[in-house]
């Protein structure tokens, strides 16, 4: 017996999301000086990390077989990725705080599904900078052409989906361990720092790790290679990675609630 | 029957930490850890359209039942039922009819204006257009909303976000609503609006309504039926009246005196409770002395002013309740 | 002064809640330098021109850069930020205490303990725990004593540095009313100039004589210069008199700016 009846295509739950995702981005909006000021400062805040490559590579043009190029394409798919999350599903950083701080209880009794619900409760205006960035620097890397174009927005969203479902089952940690909202961010950091740094400088290891564990090749190298030069099993690798990590980040989430709904988290009496 | 509850049980684990300095180094190897018997086979059942107040010291298991009840929290052992359905397993459909205020919380979003989040609340309950137009402008009138609908909620008064709580609460029409605690910290006017409000929808609409409270003023006013929980068992359910005969029969007779002879006043058959400048109160019991038995002791020794008889007030009745277990 | 001992202990005992998070933030930051190490290797190797920094001193720089990276300011104190938000500032001129002083003590404790905290086991994972493991790739101990007692010197010099650019972000939330967003610029362009991003040295030469004039370099990049030998011991001096003319211009704006402020909020009635 499920514990609750989850209707994925369910047309009202569609509209809902819709109006979600609406009413978020306007309380975002409301606080317009905030607003513009967090994303502006994303943008240079992207800009300020990437400078570490364009002072080496200003040295060493070409480091096995990877040019500054390659490493704007990126950054540009990592921050456009992580740009769209923020905007779109930005609830997904708060979750370890919405399971501290019992806000799940308020979502619990309404008629929705909790995660969906959950993830779209806030929308970061600082994913519009990094989503800005991001497109600013696939535009920089001049790889991204007419013809490719399809190509990079699917691999911008898959990493997006992947990233998703990353940052829901890390922050899902929460359903069993009291305060672990600062490992669960540090995981998701780690995620992103991993996805800046191109596939050629790992070793094989170091490479099977990333692309298992911590998603970092799907969020980095693969779209990489897929704006280089795709091929159909690169671009099926992709997709499968992207369902995977989305589906594993759902039902990590569903146990964590179920979890959470026997109360067995923590003592919370009264 | 519209709620029935069933030897509800649940259990909870809670880590221990030692205080100090010392405690928190400890803290980083090992945590204790604790059984809480929060709900130790609750049972109630509840009609529709009843109004129940439902009060107990705190850590009593008042909010894990209504926690369990709204399909929040999973129990486990025991069975209930609303409107035949188990809440936490058809969570969905049970919480489309239900609806609920934390006191403390807010289902409201927080930087936008009261009648963006009524409209936000429309398509999380799918409510038709038509029939949600019509309950927006009948609760703005009723609690009162119309000044406030533009106002961003973090900018409301504890008083004028708990009306705009309710109203969140109604928008879908339920037949059932869960009030944890809410007039704390309201100022008077507020209290009585809301309390009026509440009092209305239960008796106009039918709106089968859950309160708890520690405020015992709501309980007078609006609970035909008060169910005690203390230490996750149920001491008491039934009518106020009930209540008050069962923990005591015990009636307080006040007295003022205008020949300043407040002080000698005394009975055999009555405890002095106060004594303050003109004015004395007396508890008795009725049964060992009539109230016109002592009336006459007293008036015919002293010269009265004025004078009532009364019952004990419901906190003195509750904490004689609470105390005769611990 | 016992004033302020309590306020540093009581942030020692609130960082030990945080058993998780800590032993999770070290993992990643060890983590995070190995990969910039394995990436400045790689670099080195390819590259044929000579550089400022030897490679040994680079590794070093990096386990500095990981150990003291609490020095940069990157957040302001949210107590602060929540008093001037809503007003609640000006009782604290009720107190028989020197404001500013209170917050630059706030901020000294706030930059001390989680530096220390962090701090101690980078050492150890650099210096004892990494080498034996990787050789050549750990921290390696100051070329003489003199370099390290200079290194202390400087070590203290950043901590004073660090708490008056904090208390100086704190005094300006006065000013912004969404103060978040300007404490993330400081704090990207602390870290990119405070070489956390990449060694000063290694920036072009054109923007060097910029950049060691700003208060940033002797956050970071000058003390761990000191620690590693690349700034010889007898000019460490120079690293303390930078640090300290920045501080006490870091203290006298921050007062002036705090006493306009005060008189600000006073005359607006809070």
């Amino acid at each position: 017996m499920p514990f609750r009846r989850f209707h994925p295509f369910h047309v009202g739950t569609f509209r809902f999301a819709r109006a979600l995702l609406r009413t978020n981005l306007r309380s975002a909006l409301a606080l317009r000086g905030s607003f513009w000021l967090q994303a502006t400062f994303m943008i240079l805040n992207n800009v300020t990390f990437f400078v570490f490559w364009w002072i080496l590579f200003a040295r060493v043009p070409t480091l096995r077989g990877v040019r500054l190029p390659d490493m704007e394409v990126l950054f540009g798919v990592t921050a456009a990725s992580i740009g769209l999350v923020h905007t779109l599903a930005g609830g997904v950083r708060h979750l370890s705080r919405f399971i501290d701080e019992g806000e799940l209880d308020t979502l619990l009794a309404q008629p929705q599904p909790v995660l969906l619900y959950a993830l779209g409760m806030r929308s970061q205006p600082s994913g519009l900078g990094d989503l800005a960035s991001g497109i600013g620097f696939l535009a920089l890397s001049g790889q991204v052409t007419l013809s490719n174009l399809p190509l990079a927005a699917l691999a911008v969203l898959t990493a997006a989906l992947v990233f998703l479902g990353c940052g829901v089952a890390f922050f899902s940690l929460a359903f069993w361990l009291p305060r672990t909202e600062m490992l669960s961010r540090q995981l998701w950091e780690l995620t992103v720092t991993f996805s800046l740094y191109p596939e050629p400088l790992f070793g094989g290891v170091l490479k099977l790790l990333l692309f298992t564990l911590l998603p970092a090749g799907f969020m980095g190298f693969l779209p990489l290679r897929v704006i280089r030069a795709a091929t159909l099993g690169d671009v099926v690798l992709l997709a499968l990675g992207a369902a995977s990590y989305l589906a594993f980040g759902a039902w990590f989430f569903g146990r964590g609630l179920k979890r959470y709904a026997s109360g067995s988290r923590f003592g919370v009496f009264g | 029957m519209q709620i029935v509850v069933d030897n509800l049980v649940k259990t909870f684990r809670v880590a221990e930490r030692d205080p100090g300095m010392l405690g928190s180094v400890r803290g980083l190897m090992r945590r204790r850890q604790r059984d809480v018997k929060a709900l130790a086979g609750v049972s109630f059942s509840v009609r529709a359209g009843e109004l129940v107040g439902y009060i107990g010291p705190n850590g009593a298991g008042k909010s894990t039942t209504i926690k369990i009840l709204a399909g929040i929290l999973v129990p486990d052992g025991g069975r209930v039922e609303v409107e035949g359905r188990a809440p936490w397993k058809q969570r969905i459909a049970h919480v489309s009819r239900i609806g609920v205020v934390f006191g403390q919380r807010t289902q409201l979003w927080w930087d936008l204006p009261v009648v963006e989040s009524l409209e936000m609340l429309r398509h999380i309950y799918r409510v038709p257009l038509d029939q949600f137009r019509a309950a927006r402008d009948e609760l703005v009138a009723l609690l009162e909303l119309g000044g406030i609908l533009d106002t961003p909620v973090r900018q409301l008064s504890l008083g004028q976000r708990m009306r705009a709580d309710l109203a969140a609460s109604l928008v879908h029409a339920p037949s059932i609503l869960f009030l944890d605690e809410p007039t704390i910290g309201l100022d008077a006017v507020s209290k009585l609006a809301v309390r009026a409000f509440v009092q209305r929808l239960n008796r106009e609409r039918g709106v089968t309504v859950i309160l708890t409270t520690h405020d015992m003023d709501d309980i007078e006013t609006l609970c035909q039926r008060v169910i005690v929980i203390s230490e996750g068992a149920i001491l008491s359910d039934g009518s106020l009246a009930d209540l008050r005969n069962r923990v005591t029969r015990e009636r307080w007779l006040t007295v003022d005196v205008d020949d300043g002879s407040a002080e000698a006043i005394t009975d055999s058959h009555a405890t002095v409770i106060r004594r303050d400048g003109n004015r004395v109160c007396l508890a008795f019991d009725p049964q060992v002395v009539s109230p016109a038995e002592l009336i006459r002791r007293v008036a015919s020794a002293h010269s009265i002013k004025d004078l009532f008889v009364e019952n004990p007030p419901i906190e003195t009745v509750i904490a004689r309740l609470y105390g005769s277990v611990s | 002064m016992s004033g302020y001992q309590a306020i540093v202990a009581a942030r020692f005992r609130a960082l030990l809640q945080y058993r998780a998070a800590a032993l999770g933030g070290l993992f990643t930051q060890v983590f995070f330098g190995l990969v910039r190490i394995m990436i400045l290797v790689a670099f080195y190797a390819a590259s044929s021109r000579s550089t400022p920094m030897s490679l040994p001193e680079v590794i070093g720089y990096i386990w500095l850069g990981q150990a003291t990276l609490l020095l940069i300011p990157w957040r302001n104190d949210g107590d602060i930020a929540e008093q001037i938000r809503t007003g609640n500032v000006v009782y604290e001129l009720t107190r028989p205490l020197d404001l500013y002083g209170t917050w630059l003590a706030r901020a000294i404790a706030w930059r001390t303990a989680p530096v220390l905290l962090r701090m101690l086991p980078m050492f150890v994972v650099a210096m004892l725990i990494i080498p034996p493991l990787l050789p050549g790739w750990g921290l390696a101990r100051p070329p003489s004593a003199a370099a390290f007692a200079m290194w202390v010197a400087c070590f203290a010099g950043a901590v004073l540095l660090s708490a008056a650019l904090t208390t100086l972000m704190n005094v300006t939330l006065m000013w912004t009313i969404a103060g978040d967003g300007a404490s993330m610029l400081i704090g990207s362009l602390a870290s990119m100039f405070g070489g956390l991003v990449i060694p000063l040295p290694l920036f072009p030469q054109w923007a060097k004589p910029f950049l060691y004039a700003l208060p940033f370099a002797g956050l970071l990049d000058l003390p761990s210069r000191v620690f590693t030998g690349n700034i010889p011991a007898q000019q460490a001096l120079w690293v303390v008199a930078h640090q300290l003319v920045w501080t006490a211009a870091l203290i006298a704006l921050g007062r002036w700016l705090l006493s306009r402020g005060l008189r600000r909020l006073a005359v607006q009635g809070g």
